[in-house]
């Protein structure tokens, strides 16, 4: 398991220089740059702010450094904020990361429960409700969900505010975190369900039920864990999701996180922060991959590496 | 190894319903902007009304790109820098320079060449280390200086030997600076700066009044191309001073007490950095900010809001807006293919149809407040206004008769809201009208600038932000030949004898007639050298109505948001 562990760490480090290098140059690739404003600068400036940020270069000179700098940790300068882009990723990557993570707690809270009383008590009140919300959270986008949110907890009801972000703060938390945490609720429950349908179907619960188990320890102590399995599988992906797949609802209820830099920072070509950017979310991604991997073996010993 | 059980999850779930009850039943008072009561005192404001002091507000502001105004080009930028620092001279209601770190007008040489200026006794930095000549003579280095790269450098390439050191950017570091003591801005005493220029300048007291020529604090900055510091360790000379910033999250200013101005009324200004209008309106509705601009798809809604609809108002702005037409493209060159163009134009309805009446229909490129000497926002419009009977007449005497022939021209925009109306609405109306069609070639912005920057367009919905307060800032670099940003491909031998005449001409009111003579160049037929004139763009705010300041202080100074120039005199009902 170790050596597997160990293995699938070095790929990724051929894999992130594989992203850097096409994101390098997709990224010089697309017309304009980041000193093409609205209002054209003169070309006797444009030429000293390439030079400060080092892009009076050609392009392969760029990358060289590019990469030599990355080695060194160093992500070069922001040219839209005029500091280090690893500044201006410390300083949202907190806010991103509470919000990420508290969605996905609300989407396993809410999906799992939502999933397993849905499974158990199939084809009764409590699996339409169960079966509404999945269906209704996972066909409402997070932008549309947040402007409902919004108008009605925020300004009819005035529960909550409607923008800020301050950790432990449920005025200001709760919203943003529903909104982004619904649809993956809506998708965990579905899954669950389906997951729990079949297993209740098994021959070893039937076996249980025979030898005239407890209904409620049936569903807890054998169906529940091995319905986890596929459950398992997707909630890699969806925390990825969430950590990365933020920005929508950091733009919607302005909060500081790196999802909002990173969007304006295509838009803007700044070069330092998009590629700062990718390659925090490719390893991202990639860590959460691996740790999906590696609890299959844990939930399931059948599974070796 | 998961070990989650149902009656875990049923317990965590519980607790979240209920955490979310005692969230709804809690307090309402937290609305982020409670004024606190001040310290007394009062001014008198435009209005007439007694200022009041003390108290805080929380407004809706893009964020900066930076604090240095020797380095910005963005007005969200030098709106904020105004508030926390402060020149030689500042524009009044006016646009008459007034002394604000200077103790008076400046001397000015015969020659016109060379500008002496005293400074106030007992300037201070807010840190208390006194403000000295030294610390203006750093600022416009640090302007001139290739490593910092100013935005705004051509504004005082007047001063002798700015360029110069501007262009090093690739000498050694003892070159660069001896080229930095070359340029011509010395402290022959801790209260006294001389200035030598190129050229005799008539604007340039005006110039001594924007941020380029700002103060360096040159004690805590050490050299003109230092990195800019962490701004909440900064010191400032303006009527606030930063207290906290947070990227992408808020800014704190609180008065600045070194200030040697009038001091500010109101204690704190919280700016929170929303990038969305309707983001801002909501948080408006929920009383977490005091002012912000309004979403314009959302303008007549809020303007039938029995609350909100009084406390909105409307500014106009220093931006006119064009449809450009490259003059090197066929068959762009034909100023009859233009004056079709322009003429073909219905403004109004265009104002009414895509923006929802919030703009001002206009036909001349400088706006009324600039280029003065009764010119009005009409005042073009009989000649290259909308007309649909000469359009059609126009564009066949230009060989294209019904359209037949005209090739498709290709407009380029960029994904917002404004140029893609107003895109879309010239397409349908020039093909109703004259029978042609044009391409909309959307783009995001950066790829739209690089394209008029690269001269590589044909037809371009764009315009012109004012940097400053007059005339000359709408032509100059722009429409004479060879102009750093002439890239609309004009070049009118009238129009640069009338701008070299005027740019170093010392009798005011004959230079501003000369420009007023461009701007019909510009904005009139037969030339008509701007392309079509569209409109000029206004605000449109919704502000507290115990918020005093923003709608008095409106005019051509804003920098962004309405009133900012004179910050230090927005006050609160106590």
């Amino acid at each position: 398991m170790t050596a597997y562990i160990l293995r699938r760490l070095l790929v990724m480090v051929p894999l992130l220089w594989a992203i850097a290098t096409i994101t390098f140059f997709l990224m010089h690739a697309v017309p304009g740059g980041p000193f093409d404003n609205e209002k054209p600068l003169p070309p006797a400036t444009v030429a000293a702010l390439e030079r400060k940020y080092n892009l009076d270069g050609s392009l392969g000179d760029q990358y060289v450094s590019f990469l030599q700098n990355l080695v060194r940790g160093d992500l070069g300068l922001s040219f839209r904020q005029d500091r280090p882009v690893s500044n201006v990723i410390r300083e949202g990557l907190p806010e991103t990361l509470q919000l990420g993570v508290c969605a996905f707690a609300f989407a396993l809270i809410v999906g799992l429960t939502l999933g397993v009383l849905s499974g158990v008590k199939q084809n009764g009140p409590l699996d339409y409700l169960g079966v509404f919300i999945a269906t209704a959270g996972a066909a409402v986008p997070n932008f549309v969900m947040s402007v409902f949110l919004v108008l009605f907890f925020g300004l009819k009801l005035g529960w909550f505010d409607v923008i800020g972000w301050e950790f432990g703060n449920p005025r200001q938390m709760v919203l943003p975190v529903v909104a982004l945490g619904m649809y993956p609720a809506a998708f965990i429950a579905r899954i669950t369900r389906a997951s729990m349908l079949e297993v209740l179907r098994q021959d070893y619960i039937r076996t249980a039920r025979a030898k005239g188990v407890q209904e409620l320890r049936i569903v807890l102590r054998h169906a529940i864990r091995n319905a986890m399995v596929p459950v398992l599988t997707v909630l890699g992906p969806i925390l990825a999701g969430l950590i990365t797949g933020s920005f929508v609802i950091e733009q919607y209820f302005a909060i500081p996180g790196v999802g909002r830099a990173f969007v304006e920072a295509v838009g803007t070509r700044d070069y330092g922060i998009i590629m700062g950017m990718t390659l925090l979310y490719a390893a991202v991604i990639a860590s959460l991959n691996l740790v999906v991997d590696v609890s299959y073996a844990i939930a399931n010993p059948r599974i070796r590496y | 190894m998961l070990r989650l059980k149902p009656t875990f999850l049923l317990g965590l779930l519980a607790i979240l319903a209920l955490s979310l009850l005692v969230v709804a039943c809690g307090d309402d008072d937290d609305n982020g902007s409670s004024n606190t009561p001040g310290s007394g005192g009062a001014t008198a404001t435009s209005t007439g009304a007694v200022a009041k002091k003390g108290g805080s507000i929380t407004i809706v502001y893009p964020e900066p790109e930076s604090f240095d105004p020797h380095y910005s080009s963005f007005a969200q930028d030098i709106g904020v820098q105004r508030m926390v620092f402060r020149g030689l001279y500042s524009l009044d209601k006016d646009l008459k320079p007034k002394p604000e770190m200077a103790a008076s007008l400046p001397t000015v040489s015969t020659d016109g060449k060379t500008y002496t200026v005293k400074l106030k006794t007992g300037l201070k930095w807010s840190d208390g280390a006194p403000l000295s000549a030294k610390d203006f003579v750093a600022g416009i280095q640090r302007t001139c200086d290739p490593d910092n790269a100013g935005n705004y450098k051509d504004t005082i390439s007047n001063v002798v030997g700015c360029d110069e050191f501007y262009d090093a950017s690739k000498s050694s570091d003892t070159e660069k600076a001896t080229l930095r003591d070359k340029v011509g801005i010395k402290a022959t005493d801790d209260a006294t700066l001389e200035i030598k220029l190129e050229n005799a300048q008539p604007t340039f007291t005006t110039i001594l009044s924007l941020w380029m020529t700002y103060p360096l604090p040159s004690h805590i900055v050490k050299t003109s191309n230092e990195a800019w510091p962490d701004v909440t360790k900064l010191v400032y000379n303006g009527p606030y001073k930063v207290q906290e910033y947070k990227a992408k999250d808020q800014a704190v200013l609180v008065r600045n007490d070194a200030y040697s101005g009038t001091p500010a009324n109101i204690d704190k200004i919280t700016m929170k950095y929303i990038d969305k209008l309707d983001v801002a309106e909501n948080a408006y509705r929920a009383d977490q900010i005091d002012m912000t601009r309004v979403n314009l798809t959302n303008l007549q809604v809020v303007k039938a809001d029995p609350k909100l609809g009084k406390e909105y108002f409307q500014v106009p702005g220093v931006t006119t807006r064009a449809v450009h037409m490259n003059e090197k493209k066929k068959p762009l060159d034909n100023a009859q293919v233009r004056l079709a163009l322009s003429q073909a134009t219905d403004r109004d309805t265009l104002n009414k149809v895509a923006f929802q009446g919030a703009y001002i229909p206009s036909t001349t490129w400088m706006p009324p407040s600039v280029v003065g000497g009764g010119v009005k926002e009409d005042s073009f419009a009989k000649t290259m206004g909308f007309n649909a009977e000469e359009a059609k007449k126009n564009l066949a005497a230009a060989g294209y008769p019904d359209g037949k022939g005209f090739p498709v021209l290709t407009m380029t925009v960029n994904d917002v809201p404004d140029r893609r109306a107003t895109a879309e609405f010239l397409k349908e109306q020039w093909k109703k009208v004259l029978n042609i069609d044009i391409n909309i070639d959307v783009v995001d912005s950066k790829t739209r600038s690089a394209r008029f920057n690269g001269e590589d367009y044909e037809l371009f919905p764009g315009g012109w932000t004012q940097d400053y307060p007059d005339p000359e800032n709408w032509v100059a670099g722009l429409f004479n030949t060879g102009g750093a940003n002439n890239h609309y491909g004009v070049s009118d031998s009238k129009l640069d004898d009338l701008f070299k005449k005027a740019l170093f001409n010392t009798n005011d009111e004959e230079r501003r007639g000369q420009y007023r003579e461009i701007n019909k160049l510009l904005s009139d037929s037969p030339t008509l050298l701007a392309g079509a004139i569209l409109y000029q763009e206004s605000f449109n705010y919704i502000a507290k109505s115990k918020l005093h300041g923003p709608k008095d202080w409106a005019g051509p100074s804003d920098a962004f948001l309405a009133g900012d120039w004179n910050i230090e005199a927005w006050w609160l009902d106590q």
